[in-house]
């Protein structure tokens, strides 16, 4: 069976990144001097990006071992970063807290994939060397269950709420169940951005 | 309403159904004797659960069918996959 490294060393961004730091840095600097970012903005990107920069290198060229003894240190470090960004969340811009949000946001979701032993659809894609087609199979199933999960729910809601157990009344009417769906949908999607379009969609049609 | 049999003589059979197989679902787990049959209960019983509930929630017609359909496409997907898993 293939290992992640395998895929990230056949994704572009990864050679761009490496090749590219000095100048993400200067970029940032640029930044900073515009005034869009201010200091503290500025130290903890590049915090971030030289742990991710590490991450990336040892990806590359390091041994085994060496990869899975970085990969739990990234992990603390990256926990560790995250605990003192939330400490202090209102030094920083709009634009990192979003940066960090993604960053923290994917890293939740690939600890969650268990790429090395885990009885799931990753593993049939990773015979045929597709991962692409893999994730977005795993959004569709994940965003079906949601999506019955979410009428589900709003609907036992709904009696709860109102006493009604009839059969025949107090059903959710037909845009009631589309919306609760589609929340239960982007729900399950998880992260940020389905918290998000979650709340968007409740704000919009409720 | 065309599915207003379901409550007949008082007796609500949805409940009864989804009671008797929340149930049977218990049993399954607690005296099957293989994890893959546990498994396949896990993911059978609470699709037929959903199927049994979902024209008790939603008034839509087309959308009971949609959802019907997605379930039993979500059953089917399921039972395949771990199937497959417990071949390999």
């Amino acid at each position: 069976m293939r290992e992640a490294s395998d895929y990230l060393i056949s994704d572009q961004i990864h050679f761009d990144f490496s090749q590219n730091i000095d100048y993400i840095f200067e970029e940032f600097a640029r930044m900073k001097d515009r005034g869009i970012l201010n200091q503290e903005d500025l130290s903890i990107s590049k915090q971030l990006l030289q742990l991710l920069w590490v991450m990336n290198e040892v990806v590359f060229s390091g041994s085994e071992e060496e990869k899975r003894y970085l990969d739990d240190k990234f992990i603390r470090s990256l926990d560790n970063m995250y605990t003192s960004f939330n400490e202090n969340t209102d030094l920083y811009s709009p634009i990192v807290v979003s940066m960090f949000s993604i960053v923290f946001s994917s890293k939740e979701y690939w600890l969650d994939q268990d790429l090395f032993d885990a009885p799931d659809i990753m593993r049939y894609a990773s015979h045929e060397d597709f991962i692409l087609p893999a994730i977005l199979a795993r959004v569709i199933i994940k965003d079906a269950i949601g999506f019955v999960t979410g009428i589900l729910g709003a609907g036992l809601g709904k009696r709860i709420l109102e006493g009604n157990w009839d059969y025949d009344i107090g059903k959710l009417t037909e845009k009631e169940a589309l919306v609760s769906g589609l929340i239960g949908a982007a729900l399950s999607s998880g992260g940020f951005l389905g918290k998000m379009a979650a709340r968007a969609l409740g704000n919009l049609l409720l | 309403m065309i599915l207003s049999y379901m409550t007949i003589g008082g007796v609500n059979w949805i409940f009864l159904g989804v009671f008797v197989l929340a149930v049977d679902l218990i049993r399954s787990l607690i005296f099957d004797k293989t994890t893959a049959s546990k498994r396949n209960s896990l993911i059978s019983y609470p699709s037929l659960i959903a199927m049994l509930l979902i024209p008790y929630f939603i008034a839509s017609l087309y959308l009971i069918i949609i959802v019907e359909l997605m379930v039993v496409a979500l059953w089917v997907y399921s039972i395949k996959k771990y199937n497959a898993d417990k071949i390999e």
